[in-house]
């Protein structure tokens, strides 16, 4: 067993102490337990004080004026009298966050598994003079510990494994460290607090999954997290989630916030999103964009959503016909990954004209000096801005493309490339 | 020269978007207990109780607004309201009383749907576990566009009924006399048939489907306006299936005094009065409204449970996603055809047992409402209004009591016997 009493490391619940009764020094009661304030700044918050509240008042009991020893918290005392301990003692503007309020019964976001999660209970540890919380327990057992029943069901789980059922699953204990716990605090408080999950492990998250537990949370939530992770990774996220709850996050961004998102964004898919939006809002956040992004966002905006011309992006990478395969290599190496979404199709021009396609296994089969124009495919399949899209995914599914440049009509000049990635939608809506 | 913006789209087409949930809700409303009350009520005292679909009405709108409002301001359904304010305990008694209930009721409709499929000559013990198969296919392999859509056509088959009530013939100058001026009596009968209609009418699952349908359909606060007309129109279609049905059992069951005692026997001796195929039209409806809640009430009660204790739920979740959404669903679909199946099964004592449950869920769960709607940490800047809260607490109030009564009124009922 790990629990020695009166001694170190004795783990329990916040569900066994929550309104529990506090005495004065003189064991008369001062109130109950009503919540703790933890402290974020370090991976394991510590408890700086503890709440009570009795019928007149709720004060928060900074740490030190309890009597610490008995807080394996079967008995809690208070060093000095309740009434004479001062209100508002904790500075709340400093990484705080009051457990009940914002963790207990609340969903917060798991990190390492990537879910939403409901917290049905905190378990936290006692080392010397020190409480840390340590995880959140997500599982039945937690329920039935508020419900009064773990001990009961316990019992009755011994009882069938007497039988020979060993593997009852129901039991299990499910608990997620802290150390992947993401609260996703109320908008009153995110502001203040600076919270201590490492931007790196919302990059390390997949945007799709990202994007689930965005759509999953409450909208308050939403709003809080959107504005809590960086704009290179909102912007992986907000490609990703429906298009109601992109609209509603980019919409309650700042005019700047949003655009700077967008930026990060592929321009076709920007385009997507501010062709949905008002137009009058739309603008707005153009205006914020750097010219660059704007000018190219302006104009997919042109083209309607459904056409060969809404699905491109005008992020490319072409070479001159004379370019020679090594030197090719060598500047896909240094194409910036935010910005490209594809090097496996790389594009000949001449003139804006193009003039044939390349793909990645043919450069690197190639003799470095030979040049572009000889181990080009000089008839690749096209399509005009204004092609169906649906026309567009079934050229993508006949030939088996990764992608497929769009040209116009006229001149047989380059507008933009049409990636896979743009068109799954149409191929998959055949069979659903 | 941005072509791409969409052209001013027609409020039509947004209405359009945002319709659904209270319209379904209020469909699903006229489930097989609610046909059999208003059968019953129509056969037995003709058109003096159709004064009480105005009350009802009423009672339903205010208690469906709050709940399309919480929906759409905090994104929480209310079973996550429930358990963020007011704890684990409080929510697991409220959630072991609905499973429950809702074992029973959706019992109910399965008996629904043995009884008319009856008066088509199909014995129970082929429709129920057919009926019980094509219902967990549904939900397992639907997505929640397409159920809303086949949800959406069930509603519009309910207004069979206003054709049943057509062929029956009714004199609708006594029917207008009757709603303008009710005809009161103080019979014992006559006012627990007044309290079964309006708590037929507002069951405490709506509530919890209300809340997420309105989610799930990722409704925010600018699209109210809307919002409150599909409520307004759910109402609507709630009391005017039901009214159609007391008119139909009126103008022919009353007239010729026959007593029923379920809707099924109003399929059957409507024939005689207004021909057979008004009774295969009124038999149609009650198998239409049996399948429609059969579907939405298991589906309902697993998904809240799972929101309530953190479990992945949802239509669109598949099985290995959502194993204990599944689960739930397929436990209470089971428990019920077993109920149904069981030849000599006391149907009539598990519907009033299901009633009571019912009866003492309500004021449970529209306290917790009351409570959650008027908090300003919750709903913002968009909580009750004086008048809105006036009128909340007093259509709770008489909801309260009345289901009081109604809950002790059976079992005293069965005391007496």
């Amino acid at each position: 067993m790990e629990t020695r009493i009166n001694g170190y490391n004795a783990p329990f619940f916040f569900s066994q102490i929550l309104g529990k009764i506090a005495f004065n020094p003189d064991r008369t009661p001062a109130g109950r337990v009503s919540d703790f304030i933890v402290n974020v700044g370090t991976t394991y918050p510590k408890v700086i004080a503890i709440c009570i509240k009795n019928e007149k008042e709720e004060k928060e009991i900074p740490l030190n004026q309890i009597e610490i020893s008995s807080l394996i918290l079967d008995i809690i005392i208070l060093k000095e009298f309740f009434d004479d301990i001062p209100k508002n003692s904790i500075d709340f503007s400093e990484s705080v966050l009051t457990l009940k309020k914002t963790v207990y019964d609340r969903q917060i976001v798991d990190l390492n598994g990537a879910k939403v999660i409901r917290v049905n209970d905190v378990r936290l540890l006692k080392s010397g003079n020190e409480i840390s919380v340590t995880d959140v327990d997500v599982g039945y057992r937690g329920i039935l510990r508020r419900l009064g029943l773990e001990d009961v069901i316990e019992k009755i789980v011994n009882v069938v494994k007497l039988f020979g059922l060993k593997n009852v699953s129901l039991y299990n204990q499910m608990f997620v460290s802290w150390e992947y716990v993401h609260p996703v605090l109320p908008k009153s408080q995110h502001d203040a607090i600076k919270l201590t999950v490492p931007k790196e492990q919302f990059n390390n998250l997949n945007p799709a999954d990202l994007a689930d537990i965005l759509e999953e949370l409450d909208y308050e939530q939403r709003e809080s997290l959107i504005n809590q992770i960086p704009d290179s990774v909102a912007a992986k996220v907000l490609s990703e989630t429906d298009s109601k709850t992109t609209q509603e996050l980019l919409v309650t961004q700042k005019e700047e916030r949003a655009a700077d998102i967008l930026e990060y964004m592929a321009p076709d898919k920007a385009a997507d999103i501010l062709g949905d939006m008002q137009e009058e809002k739309a603008l707005g956040i153009i205006k914020q964009m750097e010219p660059e992004d704007a000018e190219a966002v302006t104009e997919l905006l042109e083209y309607s959503d459904n056409t060969a011309g809404g699905l491109m992006t005008t992020e490319y990478i072409s070479f001159n016909p004379n370019t020679m395969v090594v030197n090719a290599i060598q500047e896909l190496v240094k194409a910036p990954e935010e910005d490209i979404e594809t090097i496996y199709e790389t594009f000949v021009v001449e003139n804006d004209k193009l003039i044939g396609t390349v793909n990645l296994r043919q450069l690197l089969i190639s003799p470095g000096h030979k040049s572009l124009s000889d181990i080009m495919n000089k008839k690749p399949t096209t399509v005009t801005p204004d092609e169906n899209a649906k026309k567009v995914a079934e050229l993508f599914s006949k030939y088996n493309l990764l992608t497929l440049p769009v040209v116009s009509e006229g001149t047989g000049n380059i507008e933009g490339v049409i990636t896979v990635d743009d068109v799954v939608e149409y191929l998959t809506r055949n069979w659903q | 020269m941005i072509k791409k913006f969409r052209p001013w789209i027609g409020s039509t087409i947004i209405f359009l978007s945002v319709l659904g949930p209270g319209i379904i809700t209020g469909s699903v409303d006229n489930d097989a207990g609610g046909i059999t009350t208003y059968s019953v009520a129509g056969a037995k005292y003709g058109y003096h109780l159709l004064w009480t679909l105005i009350p009802a009405f009423i009672a339903l709108f205010v208690v469906q607004e709050m709940n399309a409002r919480m929906g759409v301001v905090t994104g929480k359904g209310l079973a996550d309201l429930i358990r963020e304010s007011f704890g684990v305990k409080i929510t697991a008694l409220i959630f072991i009383a609905l499973i429950i209930a809702d074992i029973g009721n959706t019992a109910t409709e399965f008996a629904g749907i043995a009884g008319s499929l009856q008066i088509f000559g199909i014995s129970k013990y082929i429709s129920v576990p057919i009926c019980a198969v094509l219902v967990w296919i549904m939900v397992a392999k639907g997505n929640y566009k397409t159920s809303e859509r086949i949800f959406l056509i069930f509603s519009v088959f309910l207004l069979s009924y206003v054709v049943s009530a057509i062929m029956a013939k009714p004199d609708w100058k006594e029917i207008g006399t009757a709603v303008v001026r009710p005809n009161l009596h103080s019979d014992f009968g006559y006012i627990s048939m007044v309290i079964g209609i309006i708590g037929t009418t507002i069951a405490p699952w709506m509530q919890f489907y209300m809340q997420s349908a309105v989610i799930e359909k990722g409704l925010r606060i600018k699209h109210y306006k809307f919002i409150l007309i599909d409520v307004l129109l759910g109402c609507i279609m709630t009391v005017t299936v039901a009214f159609f049905i007391i008119v139909a059992c009126g103008a022919t069951l009353n007239k010729n005094g026959i007593v029923i005692n379920e809707a099924k026997d109003a399929a059957i001796a409507l024939r005689p009065f207004a021909g057979a195929f008004a009774g295969q039209i009124f038999a149609f409806g009650l198998f239409i409204a049996s399948v429609f809640s059969a579907i939405i009430l298991p589906l309902a009660t697993a998904f809240y449970i799972c929101e309530a204790f953190g479990f992945e739920a949802g239509i669109d979740k598949r099985v290995r996603e959502a194993p204990a959404f599944y689960a739930l669903f397929t436990a209470i679909i089971f428990f019920s055809v077993v109920i149904i199946l069981i030849p000599n099964a006391p149907l009539i004592a598990i519907t009033i047992w299901t009633q009571v449950l019912n009866g003492i869920l309500l004021p449970v769960v529209l306290i917790c409402m009351m409570l959650m709607v008027n908090n300003k940490k919750i709903m913002g800047q968009y909580v009750n209004s004086t008048a809105g809260n006036i009128v909340g607490w007093a259509t709770i109030s008489i909801l309260i009591a009345l289901t009081f009564v109604l809950m002790i009124e059976p079992l005293i009922t069965q005391f007496i016997h």
